[in-house]
């Protein structure tokens, strides 16, 4: 007797049911999600450190912090606010929730005390973005940082 | 459309093509009504009064020095004069770090930072709602209290104990004839002027950034010149406001509230001898709660008493012999909101508030103005903004 008649007495709809909750929870189980992945700063070469403490990460990415200790401007770049690579960069570099640094960008801006930060449609055009651009700084994952073996990005 | 814009405005500027040049800006038209209450609209009237479109730049001239303003156009019914101004115009000067103090000084004309909302109250997707609570944020003087002309120390530090913010400020504010009539009444054919308007304000925030308090001082002295032909006598008016201020944010939940105690003296103006002394106090409270980052509602309560003397305003109706109804003492607000990000730079927000009292609906004297607000009345607005 097979599995699913023993626990449905022959029911025909648990027989159907039974089988999507395990290739579910199967999927689930074996999930490569991006999410999972540890997130890291990332320099342009040109910038003068290559780690940044937590305060000191919160006042660039809110923008408070403008300019490196050698006077060069910073470049912030950031993905898009409803991706779910930023919304955990925003709770585990940062320990803020994403609204709250939406809201501090947009007081900053409107109020002429800075920029917010450039926004990217991907990793992969984030990468791109602070490799090319003096002064900058991101974000990514290290498994995306693992495939990305001979881009010029320093990692934390 | 902003590329296009950008390549034009290289074009013309110099500056820009240093690349030290950065530019924003935001469009937002709404509808709204007030009911039973001029405050907004006349007759009850639904209207497209509710315009808020601004353009904002920030020329990087060095690390140190940056030269940043802000131009608006701005129509909110009934609420405050409509047109165009400068909103802030300033010269931004980072000082030397100190003692971990990062402080900047802005010489021109500045944002106020001293209260919760009050550096971007004209900026619609930086507001909980269109109209805000009247008790902290009285439309009638809404120029005056978006910033002045003088100068704002601005100092931060931030460490493993936290944040602090102080902020100070001391300037004066061009006073429109609406502004002067909210003194004083539609008839006031004088001038007049802000003496001066001084601020301090601090604000702490934990590691956590979970919270955030902070306190707040002004005073401000009015001056009134009267016409020749004028109804009005000379005079002038001293306020000191005192408040307090408090955020709390969790995952899904924010709450924000502020209170406001302002004390008042009144001389002349409506007799050569007249004086009047009253502390105005309010305040109000605001929860917020995000369904999913896109959508949210909000609930708040905003109080206010003009002298909390008199609560119910018994002595402002006999000492008018009646032509002030004792509603005009007080208001009490309920509001609620919802918004929805619908896409990135786009959100629709919508909100409706009950209205019990006219203590800021206006601050007319004149009986004639006092009869357009009912003692129960309501109002709401659906906007539509996008930002760059």
């Amino acid at each position: 007797m097979a599995l699913t008649e023993r626990i449905s007495g022959g029911n025909s709809w648990l027989s159907v049911l039974l089988p999507v909750v395990v290739v579910l929870l199967v999927l689930y189980a074996t999930r490569t999600d991006a999410s999972e992945a540890r997130l890291q700063f990332i320099f342009h070469p040109s910038v003068p450190t290559q780690s940044l403490t937590q305060t000191q990460a919160r006042q660039i990415f809110t923008a408070r912090q403008q300019h490196w200790e050698d006077g060069s401007k910073i470049h912030v770049f950031v993905l898009n606010t409803d991706t779910l690579e930023h919304q955990r960069f925003c709770r585990q570099l940062l320990q803020m929730f994403p609204y709250q640094l939406e809201r501090i960008w947009n007081q900053i801006t409107y109020s002429g005390q800075g920029d917010p930060p450039h926004i990217v449609d991907s990793s992969q055009a984030l990468i791109n973005a602070v490799n090319q651009t003096p002064g900058a700084v991101g974000y990514a994952t290290d498994t995306f940082l693992e495939d990305q073996q001979d881009n010029k990005v320093n990692p934390l | 459309m902003k590329r296009l814009l950008y390549i034009s405005f290289c074009a013309l500027t110099p500056a820009v093509q240093a690349g030290t040049f950065s530019w924003h800006g935001y469009v937002s038209q709404g509808i709204t009504q007030s009911i039973d209450s001029n405050f907004i609209t006349d007759n009850n009237d639904t209207t497209l009064n509710l315009t808020e479109l601004g353009v904002n730049a920030r020329w990087q001239i060095n690390p140190a020095i940056a030269l940043v303003g802000q131009a608006n156009y701005l129509d909110g019914g009934n609420r405050y004069e409509s047109g165009g101004r400068v909103d802030y115009l300033f010269v931004d000067w980072h000082l030397p770090r100190l003692w971990q103090w990062d402080t900047h000084l802005h010489l021109g004309r500045f944002k106020n930072r001293h209260w919760l909302y009050s550096a971007t109250r004209d900026v619609p997707q930086t507001r909980a709602t269109a109209i805000l609570p009247q008790s902290v944020y009285f439309d009638g003087f809404r120029d005056i209290a978006l910033g002045s002309d003088g100068i704002l120390m601005q100092s931060t530090r931030s460490d493993e104990s936290g944040s602090w913010e102080l902020n100070w400020s001391y300037g004066k504010s061009p006073l429109n004839q609406g502004e002067t009539g909210a003194f004083l009444g539609p008839e006031a054919q004088g001038d007049a002027d802000q003496d001066f308007v001084h601020q301090a304000s601090v604000y702490y925030q934990p590691p956590s950034l979970n919270w955030r308090i902070g306190a707040s001082w002004l005073k401000s002295d009015f001056d009134y010149q009267a016409a020749p032909t004028d109804i009005f006598f000379d005079g002038k008016s001293s306020i000191t406001r005192l408040m307090l201020s408090a955020v709390y944010f969790t995952e899904q939940w924010e709450f924000s509230a502020e209170l406001v105690q302002e004390h008042r003296t009144d001389t002349g103006a409506y007799a050569p001898d007249f004086t009047n002394k009253r502390v105005g106090e309010g305040g109000y409270v605001q929860a917020r709660y995000l369904f999913t980052p896109k959508i949210s509602s909000l609930l708040s309560f905003d109080t206010y008493t003009l002298d909390r003397d008199d609560p119910d305003g018994v002595g402002l109706n006999r000492a008018s012999a009646g032509l002030i109804p004792a509603y005009y003492g007080y208001e009490d607000t309920v509001a609620v909101g919802i918004r929805w990000d619908i896409a990135p730079n786009w959100r629709l927000q919508g909100e409706h508030h009950w209205v019990n009292g006219a203590a800021r609906a206006t601050s007319l004297i004149l009986p004639q103005s006092v009869t357009m607000t009912e003692k129960h009345w309501r109002m709401w607005s659906v906007q539509l903004m996008y930002w760059f």
